[in-house]
């Protein structure tokens, strides 16, 4: 995504200024020299409501100008990626002359984000506030640096524009995912070390069960007998909490939500078994890992702008500072294994081979063994089109966003072999 | 606060197809009138109307703009296929194919009308551009159409000549109003067009629409527009109707100031079959001279100004009934005159004419009763003596009237100063010995020589002589060319000559004894006085003809107007003419004058003041203290909704009360409330009174300019009517 340039325009449109070509030919053309009556009538009537309209575009431009101040008040919710969000926008009360109309968006750093073009036709609403419905295509940090405010007329002949500054900012949080049963990975004790379903484990939470004859009766627990007169036993389970901590690591470009809200399940699910972590991610930078969902929240969405532009390079840094981070803690004196989430289609496609190749030679470099997470697909789609089809499909319909979404079979089917090759474990 | 629009369909969608479909529909009647389609114009716009549903509907899919014109190109290829699959399965059967054909060419008609306007809205939703290309196409789509009428060919189109006709308007008024209704329907197609939302151009949009009226400031713009517009064509109007009589009339114009020709020596490209007047001859006008053709005079030009021939005024051409179409005149006849006949002509005339006209000469013009006061513009009967000489015999005559003073003779005989024409004169007439028979050498060598036609296009400053671009350059030119050539070389000669101005008519197209006149019959010619007889046209008839006007006239509308005439129009008594009024029947249509729309409109604005007053005042006299109450309580917020301050919907009196500027509302709201919630209260006018004071002073505290205005504002009281029509309170 680029960043939206505004670029000074003149207060003539295109349509203007095609209409003045288009009298300017009548004008010499049929109306002198075949006497076309109708032509006179018609460039002298456009003519003269054509200066009309834009000097009184011209000063309504300047009223409002002189006028018009904005303020933004976010949502008080969160905004989540994909949502709508409801947001006002107060003006200063203003009238416009009839014909006339204001139009006024938020100026977004960045590209992508909907954000409704608030039209007034005849001046501010009676209590000078518009409510909008904003949806961020993913999450981050959009920068809004002004109100772009158009006035023009209705027949599209002038249009003055201008930037009222305003500095906010929208904060968009990936959305919630659940965690899908992830198993715990210690990255200090062995590899690949796993504690099956902590969370939503079989059982009842205690180890204790009514007592059945096959039980030994020196599980049976006789104080509990004592007091309520019913047979329990005890069945002792191994620890749920590994030792050392958790080190993760989240490969998600902005578009990949849905590997974040996954890998903020998981560090929420850590969190409640106070397990100590440390979150990396793509295009982390300088900035520190994060070690509760907060701290991590806060980095996913901190470091979406820099993971647009991430590289293997990048991809080696990011990765070497959650390294350094994880020897810098003291808890764990080895970092054995990683925790790696991304995304299926991203894997399944021409930049995983690079990505799994940066990722393999720095791992390999320090003997670290990657626990991959992959997020959707779960199973990339076969039944695919045939090349051309897609291509035929495309160019009459337009594409929707299951269509790009579709992985390629081979190219997922490369990354897990290559995973089996290197015997690293893969969840999806 | 005013919540954003989610609709799956984008706002005003429907409003844009019904207006589009509207569009289609008038679209396909202009066209069809224009230029017939040859099919049936309600399955061609039909057609057009599911092209347009369609394409609204296909805009909003995901249909790309590849896929569309794919679509488009699949449907064309159907149509032929199964037109030609049809031809040759009913070829099997030996049946006669035209039926399929026919079939073919109709269905052909309306795909394309349906592909058009199906092209036409898909780039509507589609394309940001679309609007001003849709617009201009639409202004040279219009142009074209129109173009007929270029270099004043006032005739063409056809249609608009009928309609013109029979509104009773002339032509560059009805072009001129066809141009501005062209930039009124562009520029409302353009503002309606922004308010609908195109979501793949536009992206969404929240839309914003205040609660207050603005009725005032909408009338006003408006009212400013129109008054630009108006001004503006007026202009253009003044413009081209000064040059288009001149234009249209084979450069014979009606102007009969002194000093001042009416004639015009540029190119005459607009002459046209344009009707003029209907002249009925009542009585045999078979010794006529020039049988088939007959010269209406209108004016002479006898003056000659150094570079042209002018108008010399009242002084001389004492023969002229120089009187206009509406007044009556009468003189003494020339007993010096002889060999003429009494002649006839009921005339009515079609266009206004600045000055009456009739067979030469006329002794007097009354006038008559117009039967069609819609269609004619005036009508007259002349009683002219007419010529009834033989031309043959003409040769043997003088020149000149004996009784003529000198210096009405030097007038006649004011020859050029540019020697070339007598030259030219003496070598034309170097074999003849009769004045007479030199004029004739000097026609018959016109016509030898010269070529007519409508577009001379001499190139000629202002202050060059124009006939001697014509007589001693190219020798093209037209009647006013001819004639201006013939009087210079007259006079060079000492025969005294002047230049006739009016009709010339080919009696044999006359149906009936009636004549129709048109603008192309405007014609130009050389008199000559001659001894005893008085002025004798002396016409050329060139032999090499380059371009002509239209000649044949319009049969059927020559007999419409026949059947507008009663049988016999009797002659009104004096005194009715002096009141004209009395003349006129009651109209098939009632227009209304200016003084009527004046009174209906000071009496609507009376009405309106006496509803405002009754309105805001009305409580003062009411009969009862309750109902003093409630008027004052209407009063007051009729006052609020002047200034767009209205009761919305679901709100009680006292939250309208909380809202109302300045909380004027809240003492005669309360009184209100308490009144109608224990009617046995005792309430007096004193207390309406003093709450009306408390209200009327808060309103007061407001900004003149705001009051001023919601006094103009009319709102109230329909909203007042409203209420007493379909209930509802304030």
């Amino acid at each position: 995504m680029k960043k939206i340039s505004f670029l000074k325009r003149t207060p003539l449109t295109s349509r203007s200024v095609i209409f003045l070509l288009f009298c300017a030919y009548l004008l010499v053309g049929p109306v002198p020299h075949s006497s076309d009556i109708v032509a006179a009538a018609l460039v002298c009537g456009l003519l003269a409501l054509f200066l009309t309209i834009v000097i009184a575009a011209i000063l309504q431009a300047l009223y409002v100008q002189r006028r018009l101040g904005v303020e933004l008040y976010p949502p008080d919710e969160p905004i989540i990626s994909g949502k709508t969000a409801r947001s006002v926008v107060k003006f200063s009360p203003l009238r416009l002359i009839p014909g006339m109309i204001l139009e006024c968006r938020l100026a977004c750093l960045y590209e992508g984000i909907s954000i409704p073009t608030i039209t007034m036709f005849k001046g501010t609403p009676p209590d000078h506030r518009v409510a909008i419905d904003i949806s961020a295509p993913h999450r981050g940090n959009w920068d809004i640096h002004g109100v772009r405010c158009v006035v023009g007329d209705l027949t599209g002949f002038i249009r003055v524009s201008w930037t009222i500054p305003l500095e906010s900012s929208l904060i968009v949080y990936p959305p919630t995912q659940p965690d899908g049963r992830l198993p715990l990975v210690s990255s200090t004790q062995r590899a690949g070390d796993l504690v099956t379903d902590a969370v939503h484990r079989l059982g009842d939470p205690f180890d204790i069960k009514p007592y059945h004859p096959s039980d030994g009766i020196k599980k049976i627990i006789w104080k509990a007998f004592a007091k309520r007169g019913e047979l329990l036993s005890r069945h002792a389970e191994a620890s749920m909490t590994p030792e050392g901590f958790v080190a993760l690591f989240v490969l998600a470009q902005p578009e990949d939500d849905n590997v974040c809200g996954k890998a903020l399940s998981y560090v929420s699910a850590l969190q409640e078994l106070k397990l100590d972590l440390l979150l990396g991610c793509e295009g982390q930078a300088n900035r520190s890992p994060g070690h509760d969902v907060d701290t991590c929240q806060e980095l996913l969405i901190d470091s979406t702008w820099d993971a647009m532009h991430s590289s293997s390079t990048s991809l080696s840094t990011d990765l070497q500072s959650l390294f350094d981070a994880c020897t810098q803690t003291g808890v764990a004196v080895t970092l054995r294994t990683i925790v790696i989430f991304c995304s299926g289609t991203r894997m399944a496609g021409p930049v995983g081979v690079e990505l799994m190749r940066a990722v393999s030679q720095w791992l390999e470099e320090r003997q670290i063994q990657p626990v991959f997470f992959i997020t959707e697909p779960a199973i990339p789609s076969n039944a695919r089109q045939p090349y051309w089809a897609s291509k035929a499909s495309h160019l009459i319909f337009e594409p929707t966003a299951s269509n790009n979404d579709q992985a390629s079979a081979e190219g997922y089917q490369r990354f897990l072999s290559t995973c089996l090759l290197k015997q690293w474990e893969v969840f999806i | 606060m005013i919540s954003s629009d989610r609709h799956v369909r984008p706002p005003l969608y429907t409003v844009v197809l019904a207006f589009r479909s509207l569009w289609v529909l008038i679209a396909t009647m202009a066209l069809q009138s224009l230029f017939p389609l040859g099919t049936s114009s309600l399955f061609v716009a039909g057609a057009g109307i599911i092209g347009v549903i369609a394409a609204s509907r296909a805009a909003q899919s995901r249909l790309t703009n590849t896929g569309f014109i794919v679509a488009l190109i699949t449907s064309f290829v159907a149509y032929w296929f199964s037109a030609w699959c049809l031809q040759e399965v009913v070829g099997l059967f030996g049946v006669a194919s035209f039926i399929i054909d026919r079939l073919a060419m109709h269905t052909g008609t309306c795909l394309i009308s349906a592909a058009v306007w199906a092209v036409a809205t898909w780039a509507f939703w589609r394309l940001r551009a679309a609007l001003t290309l849709e617009v201009l196409a639409f202004f040279v789509v219009a142009l074209a159409l129109f173009s007929g009428h270029r270099n004043f060919h006032l005739e063409r189109p056809k249609i608009l000549n009928s309609i013109a006709w029979r509104l009773g308007v002339d032509h560059v008024t009805m072009l001129v109003i066809i141009g501005s209704t062209l930039t009124v329907l562009a520029l409302t197609y353009l503002y309606c067009a922004a308010l609908a939302v195109r979501p793949q151009i536009d992206g969404p949009v929240t839309r914003v629409s205040p609660l207050r009226s603005r009725f005032i400031s909408i009338t006003a713009c408006f009212a400013i527009l129109a008054g630009i517009l108006y001004a503006v064509q007026s202009i253009v109007y003044g413009h081209y109707s000064a040059t288009a009589l001149a234009r249209v009339a084979n450069g014979v114009g009606m102007n009969s100031n002194p000093g001042v020709s009416p004639l015009s020596f540029q190119s005459a490209l607009g002459s046209t079959n344009q009707p003029s007047a209907l002249v009925r001859l009542e009585g045999d006008y078979s010794n006529n001279p020039f049988s088939p053709m007959m010269y209406l005079r209108e004016s002479a030009l006898s003056s000659f100004n150094g570079k042209e021939m002018v108008f010399a005024g009242r002084a001389y051409d004492t023969d002229l009934p120089v009187t206009n179409t509406r007044d009556t005149f009468s003189r003494q006849e020339d007993v010096e005159l002889g060999e003429r006949t009494p002649l006839i002509q009921s005339i009515y005339l079609l266009a206004e004419h600045d000055h009456a006209f009739a067979t030469d000469y006329p002794v007097s013009i009354v006038q008559l009763k117009n039967p069609r006061p819609n269609r004619f513009k005036a009508t007259y009967r002349a009683y002219s003596v007419a010529p009834a000489y033989t031309v043959s015999k003409l040769p043997t005559r003088e020149v000149g009237d004996p009784r003529w003073s000198p210096d009405i003779k030097e007038h006649y005989l004011t020859p050029h100063q540019d020697v070339r024409y007598a030259e030219l004169a003496r070598k034309i007439t170097a074999d003849a010995k009769q004045p007479i028979d030199k004029i004739n050498s000097i026609t018959a060598y016109l016509s030898k020589t010269a070529i007519y036609t409508l577009t001379p296009n001499h190139d000629v400053k202002p202050t060059d002589d124009p006939v001697a671009a014509f007589l001693f350059g190219d020798n093209r030119g037209y009647c006013v060319h001819f004639a201006h050539a013939i009087v210079f070389m007259a006079r060079s000669l000492g025969i005294p000559a002047r230049i006739g101005t009016g009709y010339l008519t080919d009696l044999s197209q006359a149906k009936d004894g009636h004549v129709l006149l048109r603008m192309s019959d405007r014609h130009a010619w050389a008199e000559v006085y001659i001894t005893g007889i008085g002025w004798v046209p002396f016409d050329v008839q060139p032999e090499q003809v380059e371009s002509h006007a239209e000649t044949q006239v319009d049969a059927k509308l020559l007999e419409e107007l026949m059947g507008a005439l009663d049988p016999g129009e009797e002659i009104l008594p004096t005194e009715s003419l002096k009141d004209e009024a009395g003349m006129v029947e009651p109209e098939e249509y009632w227009v209304p004058s200016r003084l009527q729309l004046l009174i209906s409109l000071v009496a609507l604005v009376a009405l309106i003041v006496l509803a405002k007053a009754l309105l805001r005042h009305g409580w003062r006299s009411a009969p009862t203290p309750a109902l003093a109450l409630r008027w004052g309580y209407i009063a007051a917020a009729s006052r609020l909704y002047d200034i767009g301050i209205t009761r919305q919907y679901g709100e009680t009196r006292s939250e309208f009360a909380a809202r109302a500027p300045n909380n004027m509302l809240t003492d005669i709201s309360s009184l209100l409330l308490a009144h109608a919630y224990n009617p046995q209260s005792t309430l007096t006018k004193s207390d309406v009174k003093r709450a009306m004071q408390q209200a009327l002073a808060e309103y007061n505290n407001l900004p003149p300019r705001t009051r001023v205005l919601a006094a103009a504002n009319p709102s109230s009281i329909t909203r007042a009517i409203s209420s007493l029509c379909i209930g509802g309170t304030w």
